[in-house]
């Protein structure tokens, strides 16, 4: 029973991985790569537009962890008042729809469709992510490796340079590498506020793949992209082995009262990131209330009960009907799959590391091309399974699982073996000793992860939008419906779901979050 | 008058409550002196402000009739060793030692050669190119005293070094660190709770009673 449970809880997740992504991936490569896709890799606007992509993510990125280190001192190692409301508000980017994020920028910026709005748009979103994985870190890096630079004839900044950012730097490599990796693969964003002549590879594979029908092509350029993540990936492994080192955590970690010129500037710094992280928010409240030339709440009365029936087949009340009930199926099967796999890394003997792989693929592959495989397997298949509702839940729910995994594992992980074995001993069978011990703890990192899995399908796009049916359009497919048709009343309404969407989506990572143990150990839910 | 460190009417808090008053220390040059006295005395408080990672509530610091209770501790050269060797776990050994002397105008020669000394000095020259957790914990203690010398510094700050060590170890680590620093001529202040190591280690006891301190 000890071996067999491990390996009956990985069953289930990966039996999902393999078939609805690995095997839908297999199909639209074997599916869309004929002779004539060679074209697509000898043509010299397929490396233009690799060449952009991969550019405008490395800038993205750099940008954004340059923004994000003060802001991540200030918040994890001085006392700064409010700091969980600045916390929580550096966090709401992440946890927002991209294409909200997307209509925000192109109503704030007056150079919305460049790459300038994409870059803008990119650090708006992944500042915070940057903020909280390396902030975890530094907020618990031994204070005393700097007193003892210091002791040594290290001024403060050399005391950084040399005493705590080698130590920092495996988590700012993971932050950057998980930022390119969603920068490179951004979808909602690029659609919303890039230039339309300069197309990312995700998008160009989505238009290839919905308005050219040009699978071969779609096809080519995914192998491409899968190619640039599997690299990227490496590269991270790499660096990450090379630069873990251990025992730099104390559990003790203080923070103290800012103090001197550095101190001051980071604390500025982090109050111009929280003002520009409301900014955008404003905006699209504003547009969502800009009548004419008055404000009202017509679009949201326009939104839900549509006078004009004809031009807009959903009504945003029936959107939201659709985005929530997919939303609960694609949680709870997201969290189910999520939690055995953590569970199962803990407690099996033998592939750890390769559970932990197989189950966080699915974060490597954009979702663009989860949701375009899905989509062809359903239709060369086996089975039809054309416009099965049961599609979008399960293409949303392979999105998060990674995440879900992602905040268990090192919940679970951080739990000493040695108390089940106290609890063993005590006289608790195997299960009842997993309970007492890793159960309280599992529960409150599950109902964290749950919220973020539930905020990932509500906003979810790249997959959704090949996997939604016309005629039950999630949330964000109808706001970037309404975005494509020209007239006020489509971008008043389509502005009003936006900030009904963030409302939403607001509430459930409150909720959840209040699950969350109010201890100062980050690694409770893995930085998250 | 006296040189070497001189501490005139400190006074140390934590969050606003004393821990102690009236402080006079004097430390002169060659000499160790112990402070003994139990956890949560404020011994180890008074340590980081002479080192001047903490700042006095109130009182001064000299250091050879100079006052340097405003000097940051990068520029007081006084060398800091704690009870966890706290090695930096991303350099090796030598790498390790040599930390301090970046921070100094001697040439790549002459680093090498300042590494090599002190290497010989602790009796781990054939553990230069260890890494931190390669170290057992005598090993690592050793390093991080070879670590805060290497930069010469005018005064030696311990702050239970030996605490967690072993009895054994302990005894013979006290012994070889008096030796040390009596070759040297550093002088060092050392502060513990074990009054038997204070005694071997030290020329002069100190000890802390009632928030104060008096010679024992």
């Amino acid at each position: 029973m000890r071996r067999l449970a491990p390996l009956l809880l990985a069953a289930l997740p990966i039996i999902a991985v393999i078939a609805l992504v690995a095997i839908p991936l297999v199909t639209l490569l074997s599916e869309g790569l004929r002779p004539s896709s060679w074209q697509v890799f000898s043509s010299g606007s397929t490396w233009r537009v690799l060449v952009y992509t991969v550019s405008q993510a490395l800038v993205s990125t750099v940008l954004s962890v340059i923004i994000a280190l003060p802001a991540a001192y200030a918040l994890y190692r001085l006392r700064l008042p409010a700091r969980r409301i600045l916390l929580a508000i550096v966090t709401i980017p992440f946890v927002l729809p991209t294409v909200v994020v997307g209509l925000a920028f192109r109503e704030l910026l007056p150079f919305a469709g460049t790459t300038a709005a994409i870059i803008v748009a990119h650090v708006f979103f992944n500042v915070g992510l940057v903020i909280r994985v390396v902030g975890s870190v530094w907020g618990q890096l031994d204070t005393r490796y700097a007193v003892v630079a210091s002791c040594l004839g290290a001024n403060r900044w050399q005391a950084f340079v040399h005493g705590s950012w080698p130590l920092l730097r495996p988590a700012v490599t993971a932050a950057s590498m998980l930022v390119f990796l969603f920068t490179f693969t951004s979808f909602g964003v690029v659609l919303v506020v890039g230039d339309p002549a300069l197309p990312t590879i995700e998008v160009e594979i989505y238009q290839r793949a919905v308005q050219r029908l040009d699978l071969d092509g779609a096809a080519a350029l995914t192998i491409i992209q899968l190619v640039v993540v599997v690299v990227a990936l490496a590269i991270a492994t790499k660096l990450q082995q090379h630069l873990t080192v251990r025992g730099i955590i104390t559990e003790t970690a203080i923070r103290r009262g800012p103090h001197g010129l550095t101190d001051y500037a980071a604390t500025a710094a982090t109050f111009i990131v929280v003002v520009a992280i409301i900014i955008p928010l404003g905006s699209l409240v504003s547009a969502s209330m800009r009548v004419r030339d008055s404000w009202g709440l017509t679009w949201y009365v326009e939104a839900i009960s549509p006078s004009d029936t004809s031009t807009r087949a959903t009504s945003a009340a029936e959107a939201l009907l659709t985005s929530a009930r997919y939303a609960v199926v694609a949680t709870v099967i997201a969290v189910t799959l999520g939690v055995f796999a953590a569970i199962a890394v803990t407690l099996l003997r033998r592939g750890q590391a390769s559970l932990d792989t197989v189950v966080t693929l699915p974060l490597g592959v954009s979702a663009v091309s989860i949701g375009l495989g899905l989509l062809l397997f359903s239709i060369s298949g086996p089975i039809d399974l054309r416009g099965w509702w049961l599609l979008v839940p399960l293409g949303q729910a392979m999105v998060a699982m990674p995440i879900v995994v992602r905040i268990v594992l090192p919940v679970l992980r951080s739990i000493d073996p040695r108390l089940r074995d106290v609890a063993a001993t005590l006289g608790a069978s195997p299960f009842r000793a997993w309970v007492a011990v890793d159960g309280p703890l599992a529960l409150r990192a599950t109902a964290v992860s749950a919220g973020l899995a539930c905020a990932v399908s509500l906003g979810e796009f790249g997959a959704t939008a090949f996997l939604a049916r016309a005629d039950t359009p999630t949330v964000p497919v109808q706001i970037v419906r309404l975005l494509s048709r020209p007239g006020e009343a489509n971008l008043g309404q389509a502005a009003a779901l936006s900030v009904i969407l963030i409302v939403v989506t607001a509430v459930i990572i409150g909720l959840a979050e209040r699950a969350r143990p109010r201890t100062s150990q980050p690694t409770a839910t893995g930085g998250w | 008058m006296t040189s070497g460190l001189q501490v005139v009417n400190a006074r140390i808090d934590y969050d606003n409550v004393d821990l102690l008053r009236n402080v006079d220390i004097a430390v002169p040059p060659g000499r160790i002196v112990a402070l003994l006295g139990p956890s949560g005395s404020g011994k180890s408080s008074l340590l980081r402000c002479i080192a001047g990672v903490q700042q006095l509530a109130s009182g001064n610091i000299y250091w050879d009739d100079i006052n340097v209770t405003a000097l940051p501790a990068h520029k007081r050269r006084f060398g800091l060793v704690f009870q966890d060797a706290l090695l930096f776990p991303h350099m090796n050994v030598a790498r390790n030692i040599s930390f301090g002397l970046r921070f100094t105008q001697a040439t790549a020669a002459e680093k090498q050669q300042r590494v090599n000394e002190l290497l010989e000095l602790v009796g781990l020259q054939e553990f230069r190119d260890r890494r931190p957790d390669a170290l057992s914990g005598g090993e690592a203690q050793r390093v991080a005293l070879a670590r805060a010398l290497a930069p010469k510094p005018r005064l030696l700050c311990l702050d239970e070094p030996f605490g967690a060590l072993d009895k054994d170890l302990r005894d013979r680590l006290v012994r070889d660190v008096r030796e040390l620093l009596t070759h040297l001529g550093t002088p060092a202040l050392h502060v513990t709770h074990d009054p038997d190591e204070a005694r071997r280690l030290a020329d002069d006891l100190l000890s802390i009673n009632n928030q104060q301190i008096e010679s024992a």
